[in-house]
């Protein structure tokens, strides 16, 4: 020991021992630094609890002096690389966005819809507003044929021009136009547009006119409703044109527009031309229609997709152009308007003239500032009443005036004599009417038979109204309970020699109303077989339809039916339910 | 090769195995779809058939598989509209539906007196209380193609309805 360290034993004495139990520390923590991890493991126990007591003690400072330092170290990280920091974050973002979602739908949807649904409003009120645009533009300033063609179109049906141009502005999509065969619901032609394709037409097919049928017969069963004209299913539609035995279906994207309607119409119009015949009488034998021919008539309708908008054109460069075409418009709709009042005058003229009372006067119409003025003379107020009752049928879009005048009629003979005949004409238009008549020194006698004694009561008093007939005597013997029936024993249906008397009056009356037609009804008595009462009342109306035949009448005037039961009101009695039974109808009745 | 499209009403009492019977005929499920609301069930099948004289003839078969009846019940008359024949179909294991056989056989001629039929005596499986001889006395009719018996779950006789009837619908 040197005298240095002697002297500081002599010194420190027992701190000398503390002295290097201190420096060994210092050592230790030196060491500690060089190994972080070791220090870390150290401290973060105690990091816990220094950070617990900060914020218990003064939460407000401990919060800023956290925040402050979060900001710090995020805008650091921020100026080096945003990926990391969006990496680290983004998931536990989404995650917990999500369990957010997921639990708390309707408050996230109420949050989310101020700025989502606005978004979506100004889109849709935008694409509208370009849209109305575009329309009044088209309004304003087009003077196209187009233009005008839809100015009267509008005016024709009642709609607004802007409407109907709403609708013609909607873009359509043709995708697949098919023709049905409606009682089978077998496609007979379809085609598709280019590059598209339709799976399975036959069912397509078959499932309209299953819904149809099912609407048309159980939802409209007791309304007054056509067929069924339109489908819609996902964004798209069908759209249906029906004629007697098949439907054009036309499968579209967009609005059924009139174009579309009218394009189908003049397509099933086309088809129907040329194959209405084979489409009624179709079994399923497909070579029986030229499916290629037919999907040729369908290309009008696949053109429409490529069809111009109509407001393409600009507007008029030309004023002179464009007064022509005002011209042209004005000069169309005067002349669609005239054609409208002349059809509708020559509609009450017909109806006037059609009727058995008034068709003997000579009555006429004339227009009067947009009035129809009926004009002519009648011999009594009666008549002149069932003008209206004959008019007025319906609401018409003109007003009528009734100025026939009542005029007592001269004894003018010849005149009377006439319109004697012509009545008495009418009456015999009947078939089941035979009456003739004389004339003499103002004494009329009318004989015969009629099965329609009401009809006879009012032409005699139109006659017995006549200045120039003294007396009116009628000799006419009622038929109208005459049984106008073919009947045939149990279990047979041959003609026999007792059924000719009854077949050729039959036919006599058929040659002598050539415009007549006849429905031949076979019915059977009401015992159980059906079959048999099936096959008899058929056979029973076939054979008295050849026996017509046979007399002379031609086929297409015979209408031939069977009903395997009794005519009504004879299900009681055998012998009168084995029968057939003749309807008549006046093919001019009809049309009228 | 002639083509047809020809269709095919398959009627009979609820649970009789109408849609059975054209499920198994048909196979491909992914070309049938039921319209429960409306009550008919409709499938298609392509088969090409021959005759005895080798003549050909590929025919697109519609089958309607209308929702079963009972006593009492019509079969809506316009899905047999445009029909070419009728499956008639009656369960071996239920004698009723034996007894509502002549009302379904109605319903076929106040359609149409000539339209062909067939009737299919299905589960024939199951121990069979309808026989064949006691539906024997249907073949006075002359539109009745045939009787058969058939399984739709052991595929027995199944094909043979189908052709037979679509045969006659075709020659």
């Amino acid at each position: 020991m040197n005298e240095l360290e002697r002297l500081r034993e002599l010194l420190l004495g027992d701190e000398l021992q503390s002295v290097q139990h201190i420096e060994a520390e210092l050592l230790h923590l030196q060491k500690s630094l060089e190994h972080p991890e070791a220090l870390i493991h150290h401290i973060v126990p105690h990091f816990s609890k220094m950070l617990v007591n900060a914020s218990s003690q003064d939460h407000a400072a401990f919060e800023k002096a956290v925040v402050h330092a979060l900001n710090s170290l995020i805008e650091q990280a921020s100026a080096e690389s945003y990926e990391p920091v969006i990496a680290k974050i983004s998931p536990l973002i989404y995650r917990e966005l999500h369990r957010y979602t997921v639990s708390h739908k309707e408050e996230v949807s109420d949050l989310l819809y101020p700025v989502v649904g606005g978004m979506i409003s100004k889109y849709v009120s935008q694409m509208l507003q370009d849209m109305m645009n575009d329309i009044n533009a088209k309004i304003q300033h087009g003077l196209s044929v187009q233009n005008i063609k839809r100015k009267i179109r509008a005016k024709l049906q009642g709609v607004d021009e802007s409407e109907l141009l709403f609708y013609e502005s909607m873009p359509v999509h043709i995708k697949a136009v098919l023709l049905i065969h409606k009682p089978m619901g077998a496609i007979i032609a379809h085609r598709v547009d280019e590059g598209g394709s339709i799976d399975e037409p036959e069912m397509v097919g078959s499932m309209l006119t299953a819904l149809t049928d099912f609407i048309n017969n159980w939802i409209h069963k007791q309304e007054q409703f056509s067929d069924v004209n339109e489908i819609n299913y996902g964004g798209s539609k069908i759209y249906l044109e029906s004629s007697g035995h098949s439907y054009l279906a036309v499968l579209l994207d967009g609005q059924t527009t009139q174009d579309v309607i009218a394009t189908t119409n003049e397509v099933l119009e086309k088809i129907l031309d040329n194959y209405a015949t084979p489409i009624q009488k179709f079994d399923g034998d497909l070579a029986s229609l030229p499916a290629h021919d037919i999907r040729k008539l369908f290309t009008p309708l696949f053109a429409l997709n490529h069809h111009s908008t109509p407001d393409a054109q600009t507007p008029s460069k030309w004023p002179l152009a464009a007064i022509v075409l005002v011209l042209l418009a004005l000069g169309g709709w005067l002349y669609y308007s005239q054609y409208q009042k002349e059809h509708f005058q020559a509609m009450i003229l017909e109806r006037i003239r059609t009727n058995p009372h008034l068709a003997l006067y000579a009555i006429n119409t004339a227009w009067q500032d947009n009035a129809l003025v009926i004009q002519g003379k009648v011999p009594n107020q009666k008549l002149k009443d069932e003008i209206f009752n004959v008019v007025m049928t319906k609401k018409f879009p003109y007003e009528i005036e009734n100025r026939v005048l009542v005029v007592k009629p001269l004894k003018d003979y010849a005149k009377s004599k006439h319109l004697i005949a012509k009545q008495i004409a009418i009456l015999n238009s009947d078939p089941h009417t035979n009456l003739s008549y004389s004339v003499a020194d103002g004494i009329v006698s009318i004989s015969g038979e009629t099965a329609s004694p009401k009809e006879l009561k009012q032409a005699a008093a139109i006659i017995a109204e006549l200045d120039a007939i003294k007396h009116l005597y009628i000799n006419v013997t009622d038929v109208s309970d005459r049984d106008y029936s073919l009947y045939f024993k149990s279990g047979t249906s041959a003609i026999e020699k007792q059924h000719a008397p009854l077949l050729e009056t039959i036919a006599s009356l058929l040659h002598k109303h050539p415009q007549a037609h006849l429905t031949i009804i076979g019915y059977s008595s009401p015992s159980k077989d059906i079959v048999q009462n099936t096959l008899l009342a058929k056979s029973r109306a076939q054979n008295t339809t050849a026996a017509l035949i046979a007399l002379g009448i031609a086929p297409q005037r015979i209408t031939t039916q069977w009903i395997p039961q009794p005519p009504l009101f004879r299900e009681n009695n055998i012998s009168k339910s084995q029968c057939v039974k003749f309807y008549w109808y006046n093919i001019a009745q009809e049309r009228e | 090769m002639k083509k047809y499209i020809k269709k095919i009403l398959i009627i009979g009492n609820h649970g009789v195995g109408k849609t059975s019977l054209a499920t198994r005929y048909v196979e491909n499920k992914f070309s049938d779809a039921y319209l429960s609301t409306i009550g008919v069930n409709i499938m298609k099948k392509n088969i090409i058939l021959s005759d005895h004289d080798g003549n050909m003839a590929a025919v697109a078969l519609m089958l309607w598989d209308v929702e079963g009846t009972n006593k009492n019940q019509n079969i809506p008359l316009h899905y047999a509209k445009g029909c070419n024949a009728f499956i008639v179909v009656v369960d071996a294991t239920r004698p009723q539906t034996l007894e509502n056989l002549q009302q379904h056989l109605d319903y076929i001629h106040n359609f149409d007196v000539a339209i062909p039929f067939i009737i299919a005596i299905n589960k024939s499986d199951l121990e069979s209380v309808v026989t064949l001889e006691s539906v024997a006395f249907k073949r006075k009719y002359s539109n009745c193609v045939d009787i058969i018996k058939t399984s739709a779950k052991e595929d027995d006789n199944v094909e043979k309805l189908f052709t037979l009837i679509t045969k006659r619908t075709v020659w």
